[in-house]
């Protein structure tokens, strides 16, 4: 491999610290383009790290938790750059950052072995789309619970605003169409490999937990438009249900059984 | 929206509370039921009863809707707070199902379903709310129908079709295991409990083959039973020349068998059943400068491994080789005809209405495997469920080209 992990993380974490200063700096130093800028900057230098491990491993890195929570980093921070520019927020920026940088520690806490085998069942067309689709939605529900939590900070402290649920109900939106998305590729996937769509595995079940409580938000929000702070909980919720079904099913006892799990190490 | 004959919901008595208080106590009252029946769940409809609960569906919602709709029950159908409420309900179950483990423990939980909630009441009730609630919140919206409303249709519709075609199919769906040997065709298949069924045709295995990933070496603490791998955390493979550092030993890999038996100190190349891979290793401790050399074998069903002991307290080890690729030539004899097939991984075979997959194999004998495991699947209801999910797909894209519109 020609790139280590390390320095990869501690370029993207310098680049993203000069942003971060960008964005928050006094006066005329200040520059939101420059902030936005070194975010996806920063992110970049994680794919190609990415890219570097795919030609090296001769497979997709999309197999174990260490290498979905490598793509995670990657694409967290390009939505968080895309949704704070679309709604003006800076603090999407600094939010997205921080959650990748903890993902990158989970990976350089538990560096994973470098495994190139894949296993006949995963050896499919449909293996890049389900797993690329998922975490590109679990990225978007990443933004969604850094900006339920802002609102219930902001109702906490009076400083509520409508439209902050424009913005997170928009986002849900995305995220939700791509969960679905995950969630049927998954199943037409399985048809072919295991000759059923849906087995219930404990994978499945929590993945069908997560999108039925993502379903449940958008639901609550069509009508009794003045519960925000019920919405803003569920939504919070949700991404507790989505760690459980990406990382959770692998340690509950319900999911010894399960076939999805194949982290391989 | 509705024009001529909209109703005023936001004004009708039945709000959230007596929303979830209705259903909780549905909920409840199904537990109860499953309670008294001592769990033991009810049995999926099979054709052509569950063809006839779909026609009874599709009749009387339209029905109730158009001649009842102004009833407090039927407006409560078709409200935002009853979907709520049987959303809420159905993710209770499936919390359910996620933290208990579903086997056949003989507990309490048992008793009230909890143990086999896809066959219990409460899920019957449950679906048959879901499936109910969203079929009456469709024809609200639906009714007269408007392309404004075309990515609700979808959404909604196709939802309701897979879980309708999906529940209702359940009962007609079959999945059976065939153990496929050399030179026997076998008409007898396995079920889910292990009870033997037959099956309208008789496979033969012709061949099976197997590819496999080279085996990876460990060390191992011969006291704790820890594994440890090269110290740069890649595979390391065993292969002809391969050079390795674990802990403090250098490996070199000087030569690699594929199918070996031991014959005293040493392995000779072989191909006989029960032959397994091998490698002649040196290792040297960089502490020490002790050096050792030996085989080390993965072993098979029939011969034990080999492992090299490197010090007091670590030895070399091989594992056994994962398997790449796997596929079986076989033969299908059905009154349908005879096929010839090579089933693999992924890629299933359709025959006379059912589809073979390659599924397995005997895992403990590995590349000598005496049976292919097959899964023959049937399942009638799979294209209505297909429909449904294509337009889940498409309404998906509309939700993510469109995001919230204002209503």
């Amino acid at each position: 491999m020609i790139f280590n992990f390390l320095h990869i993380s501690i370029a993207s974490s310098i680049i993203w610290i000069i942003g971060i200063i960008f964005l928050f700096a006094p006066g005329r130093s200040r520059s939101y383009f420059a902030g936005v800028s070194m975010t996806i900057i920063g992110a970049v230098l994680i794919l190609i790290y990415i890219i570097d491990l795919w030609i090296f491993l001769g497979r997709p890195p999309l197999r174990t938790l260490g290498e979905t929570r490598l793509w995670y980093s990657f694409f967290v921070p390009i939505v968080g750059a895309i949704i704070s520019a679309r709604w003006k927020m800076k603090w999407m920026l600094l939010f997205s950052i921080v959650l990748s940088e903890i993902f990158i520690v989970i990976n350089l806490l538990h560096p994973e072995n470098f495994n190139k085998s894949l296993m006949p069942a995963l050896q499919s067309l449909w293996f890049i789309p389900h797993v690329i689709v998922y975490i590109f939605a679990y990225s978007i529900f990443a933004s969604s619970v850094i900006i339920s939590i802002k609102g219930l900070w902001m109702i906490k402290m009076n400083t509520f605003n409508e439209n902050h649920m424009t913005v997170a109900d928009n986002v849900v939106y995305t995220g939700f169409a791509f969960l679905t998305f995950g969630l049927l590729f998954g199943a037409l996937w399985a048809k072919d490999a295991w000759g059923h769509y849906w087995t219930w595995d404990p994978k499945e079940t929590w993945a069908f937990i997560t999108w039925l409580f993502y379903l449940l938000y958008i639901h609550l929000r069509i009508n009794k438009r003045e519960k925000h702070k019920a919405a803003l909980i569920i939504l919070a919720l949700s991404f507790l249900f989505l760690l459980i079904c990406w990382f959770g099913v692998n340690y509950l006892p319900a999911a010894k059984n399960s076939v999805h799990t194949y982290s391989g190490s | 929206m509705n024009s001529e004959n909209k109703i005023n919901t936001n004004n009708y008595c039945w709000g959230y509370r007596k929303s979830f208080l209705i259903s909780g106590a549905i909920l409840l009252l199904s537990f109860l039921i499953e309670f008294i029946l001592q769990g033991k769940g009810i049995i999926l409809p099979r054709f052509p009863l569950n063809l006839a609960i779909l026609a009874e569906l599709l009749l009387m919602i339209p029905l109730m809707w158009y001649f009842l709709r102004n009833i407090q029950l039927v407006q409560w159908f078709s409200s935002i707070q009853g979907a709520i409420s049987s959303i809420v309900v159905f993710a209770i179950l499936a919390l359910l199902m996620g933290f208990i483990p579903q086997n056949n423990t003989n507990d309490l939980l048992k008793q009230f379903g909890l143990r086999h909630i896809l066959h219990s009441w409460p899920y019957f009730v449950a679906t048959l709310q879901l499936v109910f609630f969203l079929g009456f919140a469709i024809m609200k919206r639906l009714s007269p129908f408007s392309f404004r409303n075309f990515r609700f249709a979808l959404n909604h519709i196709g939802l309701w079709v897979v879980i309708t075609g999906a529940s209702l199919g359940a009962g007609d769906m079959k999945r059976y295991k065939i153990y496929a040997y050399k030179d026997y065709s076998t008409p007898v298949a396995f079920d889910s409990e292990n009870n033997k069924v037959s099956i309208p045709f008789e496979i033969e295995l012709i061949k099976f083959k197997i590819d496999e990933y080279k085996p990876e070496l460990f060390l191992v603490n011969k006291k704790t039973g820890e594994l440890s791998r090269d110290n740069s955390r890649k595979q390391f493979e065993s292969v002809s020349g391969a050079k390795g550092v674990f802990k403090n030993f250098e490996i070199e890999v000087y030569k690699t068998l594929e199918n070996s038996v031991k014959f005293g100190d040493k392995y000779n190349s072989i191909n006989l059943i029960g032959s397994a891979p091998s490698a002649y290793v040196a290792v040297v401790n960089r502490n020490t400068g002790d050096s050792v050399k030996g085989w080390i074998s993965c072993g098979s069903f029939k011969y034990t491994a080999d492992r090299l002991d490197v010090d007091s307290i670590y030895s070399l080890a091989m594992a056994l080789p994962a398997p790449k690729k796997y596929s079986s030539k076989v033969v299908i004899k059905s009154e349908a005809g005879v096929d010839t097939v090579l089933l693999e991984v992924n890629k299933p075979f359709k025959h006379d209405g059912w589809e073979l997959f390659q599924t397995g194999f005997d895992e403990k004998m590995g590349r000598w495997s005496t049976y292919s495991l097959i899964e023959a699947v049937t399942d009638p209801w799979m294209s209505v469920v297909y429909v449904g999910f294509f337009m889940m797909i498409a309404g998906a894209v509309l939700l993510f080209w469109k995001g919230k519109e204002r209503l």
